[in-house]
């Protein structure tokens, strides 16, 4: 098991960073909640959330304006400080995918086939899902494709503009904006899809906390 | 000393919910840094993204919105921090990289 754990103020409990569990201490057992979230450039971002605030780096952009430290090691094969106890080598295991995690249920979707099938109508736990990659920004994110109990089916479209990844529904044919899940054109116009939390990690590090996962793979 | 930690996660609240992931084994814990070597941010501070110039279009970021706010954590930050713990509202939770 290779991952990092943290501690908190309060109890000293460790805590599991992929998991969010804690596996030492007072607080052993319990098990913190995963909120939506996006790992994206900032000018995406930006674009989504024009009135976005942002962490200070406190000392005029010093911070940010330093090598990220980790940049060799994205580029490495290093796995981590100690090899990994479920080595699965189906894919690269430095290969970026999205982890999601269902009725305590685990699947992941590979960045390599997201850049190739930008958007994925899939079902996983009984529950539609939209997966939409954006290969310009590497921003990866999961939705449900339902709405009002109708389940949808979405397909790539030809954008109002030329900045976003656009979609359209096969029901109404409304265009929506890709990485927010919003109609923006159509019927379905101001609706939004309820997004999932979900995790972006390295194989290597899901495979070997999730060792069950589901590896989405296009059927042949 | 970089430990590994290229998974992004965003944590709230506590509830009672077992472990279920594969086995986490104390006996297998390796602890290469003493406590607190690398500094969470406990008391972050924000500035208006439109403001902002230090930021390069192509920069990552972690990204959230709650309640109609939205936050950005510039990877570059998270790196070095690994944790931020934040709130908005009455929702605790820990941006962790």
């Amino acid at each position: 098991m290779t991952s990092l754990l943290y501690g908190d103020h309060q109890s000293d409990s460790l805590w599991s960073h992929l998991v969010g569990a804690a596996v030492t201490g007072p607080m052993k057992g319990q098990k913190l909640n995963v909120l939506e979230s996006m790992l994206t450039e900032w000018q995406t971002w930006k674009r989504l959330h024009p009135d976005t605030k942002v962490l200070s780096s406190g000392r005029g952009g010093f911070l940010a304006s330093l090598r990220d430290p980790y940049e060799s090691y994205y580029r490495s094969t290093d796995t981590g400080i100690i090899p990994p106890r479920v080595l699965d080598k189906r894919i690269y295991p430095k290969e970026y995918v999205l982890g999601l995690v269902m009725n305590d249920k685990a699947k992941a979707y590979p960045f390599s086939i997201l850049s190739r099938r930008p958007v994925l109508n899939d079902n996983f736990q009984g529950v539609p899902l939209l997966i939409v990659f954006d290969s310009e920004s590497a921003t990866g994110v999961i939705f449900k494709r339902r709405l009002e109990g109708k389940d949808l089916i979405f397909k790539k479209t030809t954008g109002l503009d030329k900045t976003g990844l656009f979609l359209a529904d096969d029901a109404t044919k409304s265009v929506w904006d890709g990485l927010s899940g919003r109609g923006v054109q159509g019927p379905l116009k101001s609706e939004k899809l309820e997004p999932l939390a979900m995790t972006p990690s390295f194989w290597f590090g899901w495979v070997d906390h999730y060792p069950n996962t589901e590896l989405f793979a296009l059927s042949k | 000393m970089s430990l590994f930690a290229r998974l992004i996660f965003i944590l709230v609240g506590l509830t009672a919910v077992p472990v279920v992931a594969a086995d986490l084994r104390p006996e297998a814990i390796v602890t290469v840094l003493p406590k607190d070597a690398i500094p969470a941010i406990l008391s972050p501070t924000f500035e208006e993204g439109q403001k902002v110039s230090w930021l390069g279009p192509r920069d990552r970021v972690v990204g959230i919105e709650i309640g109609g706010d939205s936050r950005a954590y510039p990877v570059a930050i998270l790196s070095r921090h690994e944790i931020v713990n934040d709130k908005i509202g009455v929702l605790p939770f820990a941006v962790t990289w």
